[in-house]
């Protein structure tokens, strides 16, 4: 018999051998993969879980820090600011209409200190267009004892040129009130440019909710003046003739 | 051409079984588990315990498949797997000890002859009867192939006790082989 090398007799033999496993080998086997597949499918999910939290956190602080958004939310505020301004001016107006109704039940012994007072609340909200249209409706509801004649009085005062005509009317209206009646007191005569400031004011307040135009800041301009203005006309266009007309009838009076 | 289709078969396998496919798994499973059983078998000598390694050797192939590159045989692959596993069984029933003591003879490249061939399972029996460090060494360099700076890696010792513990495992084994065909001649 040749001599067989040790080794080489050892490894043929042992690489050819197969060991069949036991029967059960394979469901052991299936079971070990199914837990360990659970538990790369959990561990899948922590850290999907993770990734998706870490980019949450990105995109939030981009949205927070980047100088773009700052702008963004700069423009978001001033909205409500407009929105918050234009709430409040509503609220407003209604106030102050409900202060004319108050004052208008008053009536006539109100002074015009008073008036000054109001006026600057009502003022500021007027709205320049379409007064000419309505404040005829309004002139002749609310002056409808009143006879409307057409005296000329100066607008060259009045640098509003959107209200010019509505004041002129109540300019008009006052005058001819004041030429007409010759019992008139000094009262009578505030009580009847009072009434007609506040008509004034109504009318503006009216039309301004059909604009969209920010009357705030345009007719604080105006208001002064037009408390002013109206005035001026009205005793401009009374000229001179009215402290003799007031005089006399408080003379006669007496 | 059995061979061909069947490397070709491998490779669908391996793809389906990357993807978890179960039945790609098991076909797998059959084809290599009875090799793979009688690699561990050769480290540890009790066969439900190398058995059990087999399993988790297969665990560890069907959950890093991803890791295998295609590169080399799969079956090289894997049985590098079942070899680390059962050299880890080895290390927790702390049967690997070495003497590093040993002296080392000039005689390692000794060849040894048999007159004659023995079967698996009688060679398996003299393997068997090896002390564990012998075994190990002799079993990763003698069948494996494994070059004992790779043997030193793995076992986590000295290039030199690889080289004392396998020129005494082939003493050993000399002794073993010549004790059985002296028995076998008396008979």
């Amino acid at each position: 018999m040749a001599p067989i090398k040790l080794e080489e007799n050892i490894r043929e033999k042992l690489q050819e051998r197969e060991l069949q496993p036991s029967s059960d080998a394979w469901s052991k086997l299936e079971s070990q993969l199914e837990t360990e597949d659970e538990g790369s499918k959990s561990k899948n999910k922590l850290w999907f879980a993770i990734a998706a939290s870490i980019a949450t956190l990105l995109i939030v602080g981009a949205l927070v820090f980047s100088p773009s958004n700052q702008k963004t939310s700069d423009v978001v505020v001033e909205d409500t600011n407009t929105k918050e301004q234009q709430y409040n001016d509503e609220v407003f107006k209604e106030n102050t209409i409900v202060q004319e109704n108050n004052v208008a039940e008053k009536g006539i012994e109100k002074e015009e200190s008073n008036n000054e007072v109001l006026k600057p609340n009502d003022i500021p909200r007027k709205s320049p267009k379409s007064i000419s249209e309505e404040k005829k409706v309004t002139t002749q509801q609310a002056v409808a004892s009143t006879e409307t004649k057409a005296i000329e009085t100066s607008t060259e005062n009045i640098k509003t040129k959107e209200t010019p005509s509505f004041i002129d009317t109540k300019v008009t209206e006052v005058v001819a009130q004041v030429k007409n009646s010759e019992t008139i007191t000094a009262e009578e005569v505030d009580v009847l440019l009072l009434k007609a400031q506040r008509e004034i004011q109504a009318e503006r307040i009216l039309n301004e909710s059909k604009t969209k135009i920010d009357a705030t800041a345009l007719l604080q301009d105006v208001e002064g003046e037009l408390e002013r203005s109206f005035r001026d006309k009205v005793f401009e266009a009374l000229g001179e003739n009215f402290n003799s007309i007031r005089t006399a009838v408080i003379e006669r009076n007496n | 051409m059995k061979l061909i289709s069947l490397h070709k078969n491998y490779t669908k396998l391996i793809a389906k079984a990357k993807k978890g496919n179960r039945k790609a798994q098991h076909e797998l499973f059959q084809t290599f588990s009875p090799k793979m059983l009688s690699i561990c078998r050769q480290y540890l000598k009790n066969t439900d315990i190398a058995e059990e390694v087999m399993l988790s050797g297969f665990l560890k192939v069907f959950t890093n498949l991803d890791s295998y590159k295609s590169q080399g045989s799969f079956e090289g692959w894997i049985r590098r797997i079942m070899v680390n596993e059962s050299i880890s069984q080895l290390r927790r029933e702390k049967k690997l000890q070495f003497n590093d003591a040993a002296e080392i003879e000039n005689s390692i490249e000794h060849v040894a002859y048999i007159e004659t061939e023995l079967e698996a399972n009688e060679i398996q029996k003299l393997i068997d009867s090896l002390p564990e460090g012998y075994k190990t060494v002799f079993v990763l360099y003698a069948l494996e192939g494994y070059k004992h700076s790779e043997i030193a890696e793995l076992l986590q010792i000295s290039e030199s006790t690889s080289k004392s513990q396998l020129f005494k495992a082939r003493k050993l084994l000399q002794s073993k082989i010549k004790q059985n065909n002296s028995s076998y001649g008396t008979h």
